[in-house]
C-alpha cells in the first residue's frame, strides 16, 4: 500500500490542503503550527476512522473555517489506485471509495473495502488511533521502544513469516495450553528449588515410604528383641544345665576332700600332743647336757684361775720388801726430827728468857721516865694556873672588841666633826633683853652652838627659828653623832674600860699573857699527863709479864746470865734469836725428809694394797668357782651318777621323737597343703557355682518375662506386614516419582522449546532490523526475543565484544535510531503482506539526533525506500533531508483569512531532484519572537477550548480548563491577540474573547 | 486299620501384608480358620479317629492372642484328638508359641483334644503310634528323623500291631528345590527319608511344602488345607487334606479331600496388539468371572500396548484390583506406541511445540537408560493431549 496524495478540507488549521506524496520518500517541512502533524493525522483518520464518527472525536477535527472536515486520500494497492473520501459530519458523514474503472462504493461498504485493502479489520466506530501504530510514529514517540506498537501487529508479523514459509513456526494455542498445563502441574508438584511440594502426591509418597521404613525398622527391632530374649533364655538354660553337672561333681569332690581333711585334723591333734611330749623330753635331755657342760666349765675355770695366781705371789713379796725399806727410812727421819725439835724448844726458851730479860729492863726504864714526866706536869700546871689568874683580872677586851671600840671611837669622832661642821654658833653680843635659844637663855657674850632647829626668842615676842645646816642633814648628823657615841659608850662599858686607849692597852696585856699561857699549855699537852697513870699501869703489867716469863723460862730450865743493861739484854736477845732461827731451819729440813720417806712408804703400801686387791678378786673368783663346783657336786651327785641320768634322758627323748616322726609322716602322706587348698577351692567353687546359678536363673526369669507378650499383636506378622507395606510404598513412590519427573520434564521441554522457538522466530526479524541498524551503528546488532505475543528482552549488542545494553539504558538519540531500525524492519516484514510496500510516517522525528546522525538516519530511510517502503518524514528542518526524497513545505496558516496561504503544495512527481519545486520557505524568519517557544498546536487548543467555553472566558478559568502554566498561557494568548484571534476583555483577572471567523462560525 | 486325617501348614494368623486393604487381609485371615471347620467335615465324613498337623499350625512363633484363641476354638470343634508338631514357622523353642502361658490356657479351655508333641519320643494312641520329629528352632541343621534310625529299643517296648506314623516338617532330598522357602539353605530343616527304613514305618506325614504331594511310597506332604500363595506350577495342588488309612506293615491308602476356599490364580499373558486386552479379559472371566473378594491373582503381563490400550489396561487393572483380594501384577507391558498414537502427538502441524517434544520423547524410547522416563512423559503428554481433544 502506498499513499499517493491527500486533499484535506476544513480540517483544523487546514481549510484546504492538497499534498502529493513521493512513492519513496516524502519530506514535509514547515514551521511549528504549520499543520504537519494535522496533515498526517488527517491521513490516518481517513484510513482508520469511521466516517460517521461524531462527538468530541469530530469536534477536534473541525476547523475554524467552517464547513465539515473532509479528507480525500488517494492510495495504491497492488498497482491499483484507490481513492477514499470521507466527509466527517457525525451521523450524516459519508465515505466513498473509488477505483478507476469501477463504480464507487459508499458508506460502510466503502469502510469494509478499505479495511480489506489495508488488511485490517473494519473500524466500526470512532477512530482506531493505534492502527498501524508501528508505521505511524507520532510526534514525540520516535525514541520510545516500539514494542507496544510492534506487539499490536505481532500476529501480522507471525502470519507474515509463516506465510512466507519461513523456518519459523509458531506455537499453537494447544501448545500454549499444554505448556501452561505442565507448568502448572509441575508447580503443584515441586517447589522452586526442585524439592517436592508439601502434600503433593510425590511428597505424600515419600513421606509414606519414610514412615513405612521407620515402621518396619521399629517392628524389626521389636522382633529382634524377642529373638535376643529367646537367645538369652536358651543360653541361660544351657548354662543352668552345665552348672548342675559341674555342681554335682564339685559336691562329690568336696565330700571326699572333707573326709581326708578330718583324718588330717585327727593326725594334727595327735601330732600336737606328741610334739609336746617330744619337746618336754628334749628339754630334760638338753638340761642335763647343759649341766654337764656347766660342770666342765667350772672345772676348767678353777684350773685356769689357779694357774693365773702363781706369778702374782712373787710380786707380792717384792712389794713387801719395798715397804720394809721405806718404813726404816721413816723411822730414821722421825728420830732426827725429834732431836731437832728438842733443840728448837731449848733455843726458844733461851730466846724467850733473853727477851724477857730485855723486856724487864726496858719496863724499869719506862717507869723511871714516867715519874720524871709526872713531876714536870705538876710544875707546868702550876705556871698555867698563875697565868690564868692574871688574865682573868684584865678587862674583857679581846682583839675583836678592841677593834669594835676603835671603830666606834672613830665613828664618834667623825660624827662629831660633821656636826661641828654644820652647827651654828649663836652669840649674843649685846642686849638687855632676855634672849633664849631653845628655851635656853643666851647669855650675852656667850655663844651657843646649835646643831638643831632652835627657836631664838627675844623678849618682847621676837622668835627666830634657826635651822643649822639647812635643815635635815643637821638632824641626821646629830643623830649619827649620838648613835656613835652611844655605841662607843656601850662597848666601853661592856669592856669595862674607860676609853679606847685603855681598851687597847688591856688587849695588849691580855695578848702577851695569853701567849705565855699557850706555851705552858703546849708543854703540858706534850707531857701527856692524862696517860701517865695508864702508862704506869701498863709498865707494871709488862714488868709483871716479863718477870713471870723469866721465872717460867727459868723454871723450864732455861739458863742464861741475866744482863744488867739494856744493851746487854738486847745483844743477848739477838744471839738467842739467831740460834733459834738456825734450829728452826734444821727442823724444817727434817720435816721434809720425814714427809718424803713417809711418801715412799705410802707408795709401797699402796702398791701392796692395789696388788692385794687384784689378787683378791682372782682369789675370790677361784674361791667362788671352787665353792660352786663343790656345791654342784653336792647337789647333782657324782660324775658317774650324772652320766647315768643323762643317758636315760636321751633314750626317752629319742622315743618321743620317733613317735612324732611317724605321725608326721602319716600327715604328709595325706598331703595337707593339697587338702587345704582343695577344700578352699572346692568350697569357693561351690559358692561361685551357686552364685552363677542364681544369676542364670535370674537371666531365665528376665528372658521369660521379655518373651511373655501381651499377645495383642504378632510381632512376626507385624514385621511381615511392615515389609509388605514398605515394598508397596516404595513402588508407589517410584511410580509417583516417575510421573512427577515426567511432568517436570515436560514442563522443561515446553519451556526450552518455547525459548528456542522464540529465538528462531525473532531471528529473521532481527536480521532485517540489523540491516537498518548497521547503517547507523555499524558495530551493533539488535537481539529480540519473541515471546508468543510480544517482543521481549530487547538488547543492543555493541562493540567487538557484543556487550548487551538494554534499550532503556541507551541515550535518547540512540534509542531513536534503534527504534527506527526496529520499526523499519517490522514494516519491511509487514510490507510483504501489502504487496511489498507500506507507508512509514515519522512525525517530527529525529529531533534528538545531531546532523551526523541525521545523515545516517537518512541513509536508513533511503534503504527502507529502496526496499519498497514509502517513507514520509515530517520535519521542522527539511533541509537536513535534502537529496533523499521529495520535499514539501507547509506554510504556517497564520492568516485568519478564509483563504489558506498554501492552497496546494505541488509535489514532485518522481525524483528527489524535483524537490526544489516545493515552496521552501525555511529562510523566512519567524516574525514574532514572543511565540518562539510556543508549542505547535497550542494556539489551536487555546482557541478550541475558548470556543467551547462560549467564545469568552475569564483568564483564570480558561487557563485551568487548558491545564497550562501561566507562562504558556500568556505566550499563547499574546500570540493570539497579536494575530487578532482574540481580544482582551475587562473584568476581574481579565478575560479573553474570541474574535474573527470562529466567533462568526459560532 | 486306622483312619486319620493328615494335614499341615495351616499358617494361622498369616498377615498377608502384601494385601494393602485391611478388610481384604482380614478376609484372607478368616478363611484360614474357616477351613478348620471344613477339615472337621472331612473328619466326620471319613470317620477319622484323629488328626495330625505336620507343622506350621501357626504362621508365626508369636501369634496374636486372638489367633491363639480362634485356633484353639476351631480345633476344639474338631472333636477328635489333634496331634501337632511345631514347624519352622511355629518352632518349639522359647520364642515359639507352645510355651506361652496364653496358649496353654486356651488349649486347656478350648481345645482339650489338642496335643503338641515337642519331643522326639514315641506317643502311643489307642490305634496308632506317633513318632514326632518336632522342630525346636526355625533352622535345624540336623536331620530330625535321625532318632528314628536308633529307635529299635523303643519300638520293641511298644505294641507291635499298631501302625507307626512319623510326623516331620522340612524338605526332603529330591524335593529340596521345591521347598517352601524361597531361598532354601542347603542342609537346613532337611529330612533324609532315604535313610529311614521304610519297612519300619507305615506312614510319614510331612509338612512344609504347601502343595499336596507324595514324595515316597509312604511319605506325603499334605499341603496347606487353605491355599496361601500363588501356585508354583501346574503340579501344585494346594487346598487339600489327606485321609489316610494305615495298618502296621502295609502300604497306606491316601485320599485327598478338597478344603480350599479362596482362589489363588496365576495368569500370564503377552500383549501383541489391541485385541489382546479382550483376550486378557476373557482369561480373567474364565477363571474368576464376576466373583468379588474371593480370589487373588498374580498377573504376569508382558509384551507391549499402544498408549490408548495402556490407558484402558490401567483402568481394567484398577477394576480388578478392587474386585480381587489382591492383584499382583508382574512383568512389564512396554508402551508400543502405535503409529496412530505416535502420530497423535508427533504429527501435529498445528501444534509444532507439542509435536517436536513428542518426537524427541519418542526418540528417547529406544534408549534404555531413558525409556522409562520417556514413556512416562509420553503417556502424560498423551493423556494431556487426548484430554484436550
Amino acid at each position: 500500500m502506498r499513499i499517493r496524495a491527500v486533499v484535506i478540507q476544513n480540517y483544523r488549521v487546514h481549510r484546504h490542503l492538497s499534498v502529493t506524496f513521493d512513492e519513496r520518500v516524502t519530506i514535509i517541512g514547515g514551521t511549528n503550527e504549520s499543520g504537519k502533524s494535522t496533515l498526517v493525522e488527517a491521513v490516518h483518520r481517513a484510513l482508520f476512522m469511521r466516517h460517521k464518527t461524531g462527538g468530541a472525536e469530530l469536534d477536534v477535527m473541525r476547523s475554524h473555517f467552517g464547513g465539515h472536515p473532509e479528507v480525500t486520500l488517494t492510495f495504491e494497492v497492488d498497482g491499483a489506485v484507490y481513492s477514499i473520501r470521507k466527509l466527517f459530519r457525525g451521523a450524516s458523514g459519508s465515505a466513498v471509495l473509488e477505483q478507476p474503472g469501477k463504480s464507487p462504493v459508499q458508506g460502510d461498504e466503502a469502510e469494509a473495502k478499505l479495511a480489506e485493502l489495508l488488511g485490517q479489520p473494519a473500524v466500526t466506530r470512532g477512530w482506531s488511533e493505534n492502527s498501524w501504530s508501528h508505521l505511524w510514529v507520532w510526534q514525540g514517540q520516535a525514541f520510545e521502544h516500539p514494542s507496544a506498537s510492534t506487539n499490536e501487529c505481532a500476529a501480522d508479523i507471525v502470519d507474515r513469516f509463516q506465510r512466507d514459509g519461513a523456518a519459523v513456526v509458531q506455537q499453537s494455542a494447544l501448545d500454549t495450553r499444554l505448556a501452561q498445563h505442565f507448568a502448572n502441574a509441575a508447580a503443584e508438584l515441586f517447589n522452586k528449588n526442585g524439592t517436592p511440594k508439601k502434600n503433593s502426591p510425590l511428597d505424600v509418597a515419600m513421606e509414606g515410604h519414610a514412615q513405612a521404613q521407620q515402621e518396619l525398622q521399629r517392628r524389626r527391632e521389636v522382633l529382634e528383641r524377642l529373638f535376643e530374649a529367646a537367645n538369652r533364655l536358651e543360653l541361660a538354660r544351657n548354662r543352668l544345665r552345665e552348672l548342675d553337672d559341674t555342681s554335682a561333681d564339685r559336691e562329690r569332690e568336696l565330700a571326699v576332700t572333707r573326709a581326708r581333711y578330718d583324718d588330717l585334723q585327727t593326725l594334727r591333734s595327735r601330732a600336737a600332743l606328741e610334739q609336746k611330749d617330744e619337746e618336754n623330753a628334749q628339754g630334760v635331755r638338753d638340761g642335763l647336757e647343759q649341766r654337764e657342760r656347766d660342770f666342765e666349765a667350772l672345772r676348767q675355770q678353777v684350773a685356769l684361775l689357779q694357774k693365773q695366781l702363781a706369778p702374782a705371789q712373787q710380786e707380792a713379796e717384792r712389794l713387801a720388801a719395798m715397804e720394809q725399806d721405806a718404813l726404816q727410812a721413816v723411822h730414821a727421819t722421825e728420830q732426827r726430827l725429834t732431836q731437832v725439835d728438842m733443840a728448837v724448844r731449848v733455843a726458844m726458851g733461851r730466846k724467850a728468857l733473853a727477851e724477857a730479860y730485855a723486856k724487864r729492863l726496858a719496863v724499869v726504864g719506862q717507869q723511871r721516865a714516867l715519874e720524871e714526866r709526872a713531876e714536870r706536869v705538876a710544875l707546868v700546871a702550876q705556871t698555867i694556873a698563875k697565868l690564868q689568874q692574871v688574865i682573868a683580872e684584865l678587862p674583857l677586851v679581846d682583839a675583836a672588841r678592841s677593834a669594835d671600840i676603835d671603830t666606834a671611837a672613830r665613828e664618834t669622832d667623825v660624827a662629831h666633826a660633821t656636826l661641828r661642821a654644820i652647827a651654828t654658833r649663836i652669840e649674843l653680843l649685846s642686849g638687855d633683853v632676855v634672849v633664849t635659844v631653845s628655851d635656853r637663855p643666851l647669855v650675852l657674850g656667850t655663844s651657843q652652838i646649835i646643831t638643831a632647829d632652835a627657836d631664838l626668842v627675844v623678849a618682847g615676842g621676837v622668835t627666830v627659828r634657826i635651822t643649822p645646816g639647812g635643815g635635815a642633814s643637821l638632824a641626821e648628823a646629830q643623830q649619827g653623832a649620838d648613835n656613835a657615841r652611844r655605841r662607843l659608850e656601850a662597848l666601853l662599858q661592856q669592856a669595862g674600860v674607860p676609853s679606847a686607849e685603855a681598851a687597847r692597852e688591856a688587849l695588849s696585856e691580855r695578848t702577851r699573857l695569853g701567849n705565855q699561857l699557850a706555851l705552858s699549855e703546849q708543854q703540858l699537852r706534850e707531857l701527856r699527863p692524862e696517860s701517865i697513870v695508864s702508862e704506869r699501869a701498863l709498865c707494871e703489867g709488862h714488868l709483871a709479864e716479863a718477870v713471870g716469863e723469866i721465872e717460867r723460862r727459868r723454871a723450864q730450865g732455861a739458863e742464861l746470865l741475866e744482863p744488867d743493861t739494856t744493851d746487854d739484854a738486847q745483844r743477848l736477845e739477838l744471839e738467842e734469836r739467831e740460834s733459834h732461827r738456825r734450829l728452826e731451819e734444821e727442823q724444817s729440813r727434817s720435816v721434809t725428809d720425814r714427809t718424803h720417806t713417809r711418801q715412799l712408804l705410802d707408795d709401797a703400801r699402796e702398791g701392796i694394797r692395789k696388788y692385794t686387791d687384784s689378787m683378791e678378786a682372782q682369789h675370790a673368783e677361784l674361791k667362788t668357782a671352787e665353792d660352786q663346783l663343790a656345791s654342784q657336786l653336792r647337789v647333782h651327785g657324782s660324775d658317774v651318777k650324772r652320766a647315768a641320768t643323762l643317758a636315760e634322758a636321751r633314750t626317752v627323748h629319742q622315743r618321743y621323737a620317733d613317735t612324732l616322726a611317724s605321725t608326721s609322716k602319716a600327715m604328709r602322706e595325706l598331703e595337707p597343703e593339697s587338702i587345704d587348698l582343695s577344700l578352699r577351692m572346692l568350697t569357693s567353687s561351690v559358692g561361685t557355682l551357686q552364685g552363677e546359678r542364681r544369676a542364670a536363673e535370674h537371666v531365665v526369669l528376665i528372658a521369660q518375662r521379655d518373651l511373655e507378650q501381651d499377645g495383642s499383636r504378632d510381632p512376626h506378622a507385624e514385621v511381615a506386614i511392615a515389609e509388605a507395606r514398605e515394598r508397596e510404598l516404595a513402588s508407589r513412590l517410584a511410580r509417583e516419582r516417575l510421573q512427577a519427573d515426567a511432568v517436570r520434564e515436560l514442563r522443561d521441554l515446553y519451556e526450552s522449546e518455547q525459548k528456542q522457538l522464540a529465538e528462531e522466530f525473532s531471528r529473521p526479524l532481527c536480521e532485517r532490523v540489523n540491516e537498518y541498524l548497521r547503517v547507523v551503528m555499524p558495530d551493533s546488532a539488535l537481539q529480540v526475543t519473541y515471546d508468543r505475543s510480544s517482543f521481549t528482552d530487547t538488547q543492543i549488542l555493541r562493540g567487538a565484544m557484543q556487550t548487551g545494553f538494554r534499550f532503556d539504558t541507551l541515550s535518547i538519540g540512540a534509542r531513536e535510531q534503534v527504534a527506527t531500525a526496529l520499526r523499519l524492519g517490522v514494516a519491511e516484514v509487514l510490507a510483504a503482506g501489502h504487496h511489498g510496500t507500506l507507508p512509514v510516517v515519522f512525525d517530527d522525528a529525529f529531533a534528538y539526533s545531531d546532523p551526523e546522525r541525521v545523515k545516517r538516519l537518512q541513509r536508513m530511510l533511503f534503504l527502507a525506500a529502496e526496499r519498497g517502503l514509502q517513507v514520509i518524514v515530517l520535519s521542522c528542518n527539511p533541509a537536513e533531508y535534502d537529496g533523499i526524497g521529495t520535499r514539501i513545505t507547509l506554510e504556517r496558516p497564520v492568516s485568519l483569512s478564509l483563504v489558506p496561504l498554501v492552497d496546494m503544495a505541488t509535489a514532485s512527481v518522481d525524483t528527489p531532484d524535483m524537490v526544489e519545486q516545493g515552496t521552501d520557505d525555511e529562510s523566512e524568519p519567524d516574525g514574532d519572537p514572543g511565540d518562539g517557544d510556543m508549542h505547535d498546536g497550542d494556539a489551536e487548543i487555546f482557541l478550541d477550548i475558548l470556543a467551547n467555553l462560549g467564545g469568552k472566558a475569564g483568564n483564570q478559568s480558561l487557563r485551568l480548563a487548558l491545564g497550562w502554566e501561566e507562562d504558556r498561557y500568556d505566550t499563547v494568548r499574546t500570540h493570539l491577540r497579536n494575530a487578532g484571534r482574540v481580544s482582551i476583555g475587562r473584568g476581574r483577572g481579565g478575560s479573553v474573547i474570541l474574535t474573527g471567523p470562529a466567533l462568526d462560525e459560532a | 486299620m486306622t483312619i486319620f486325617v493328615h494335614t499341615a501348614d495351616w499358617q494361622l494368623g498369616k498377615p498377608f501384608g502384601a494385601v494393602a486393604d485391611p478388610e481384604k487381609r482380614a478376609e484372607l485371615q478368616r478363611e484360614r480358620f474357616a477351613v478348620i471347620d471344613r477339615i472337621g467335615a472331612v473328619v466326620r465324613q471319613s470317620n477319622a479317629t484323629f488328626v495330625v498337623v505336620a507343622g506350621d499350625l501357626f504362621d508365626s512363633p508369636s501369634p496374636a492372642r486372638t489367633v491363639v484363641s480362634q485356633a484353639c476354638a476351631a480345633i476344639g470343634r474338631l472333636e477328635v484328638p489333634v496331634y501337632v508338631i511345631p514347624g519352622n514357622h511355629d518352632y518349639g523353642g522359647p520364642l515359639g508359641p507352645w510355651q506361652q502361658r496364653y496358649f496353654l490356657q486356651e488349649r486347656d479351655q478350648l481345645a482339650p483334644n489338642l496335643q503338641v508333641l515337642l519331643s522326639a519320643t514315641p506317643v502311643e494312641l489307642p490305634d496308632a503310634l506317633l513318632f514326632p520329629c518336632p522342630l525346636l528352632r526355625r533352622h535345624e541343621s540336623e536331620d530330625l528323623t535321625t532318632w528314628l534310625r536308633h529307635a529299635d529299643d523303643q519300638l520293641a517296648a511298644l505294641p507291635a500291631h499298631k501302625p507307626r506314623i512319623v510326623l516331620a516338617h522340612g524338605s526332603v532330598a529330591d524335593f529340596r528345590a521345591a521347598s517352601e522357602e524361597d531361598d532354601p539353605t542347603p542342609g537346613i530343616n532337611h529330612l533324609d527319608l532315604g535313610a529311614v527304613d521304610q519297612a519300619q514305618w507305615d506312614y510319614i506325614a510331612l509338612g512344609d511344602w504347601h502343595g499336596c504331594k507324595q514324595v515316597g511310597p509312604k511319605a506325603w506332604y499334605a499341603g496347606t488345607p487353605e491355599p496361601d500363595r500363588f501356585p508354583r506350577g501346574a503340579e501344585y495342588e494346594a487346598g487339600r487334606v489327606l485321609v489316610v488309612t494305615a495298618s502296621r506293615g502295609q502300604s497306606p491308602t491316601v485320599m485327598p479331600f478338597e478344603t480350599g476356599g479362596i482362589g489363588w490364580h496365576r495368569l500370564a499373558h503377552t500383549f501383541l496388539g489391541q485385541d489382546d486386552l479382550d483376550a486378557l479379559e476373557g482369561l480373567y472371566n474364565e477363571r474368576i468371572n464376576s466373583r468379588v473378594s474371593r480370589d487373588l491373582l498374580r498377573l504376569e503381563l508382558e509384551g507391549s500396548l499402544g498408549m490408548t490400550a495402556l490407558g484402558q489396561l490401567d483402568q481394567l487393572m484398577q477394576t480388578w484390583e478392587t474386585r480381587l483380594l489382591r492383584l499382583d501384577r508382574r512383568g512389564h507391558v512396554a508402551m508400543a506406541a502405535t503409529e496412530e498414537d505416535i502420530a497423535t502427538l508427533t504429527e501435529r502441524t498445528a501444534d509444532p511445540l507439542t509435536a517436536r517434544i513428542a518426537t524427541m520423547l519418542r526418540d528417547r524410547l529406544s534408549d534404555s537408560s531413558q525409556s522409562a522416563e520417556a514413556e512416562a512423559c509420553l503417556r502424560a503428554l498423551h493423556l494431556a493431549v487426548t484430554g484436550e481433544g
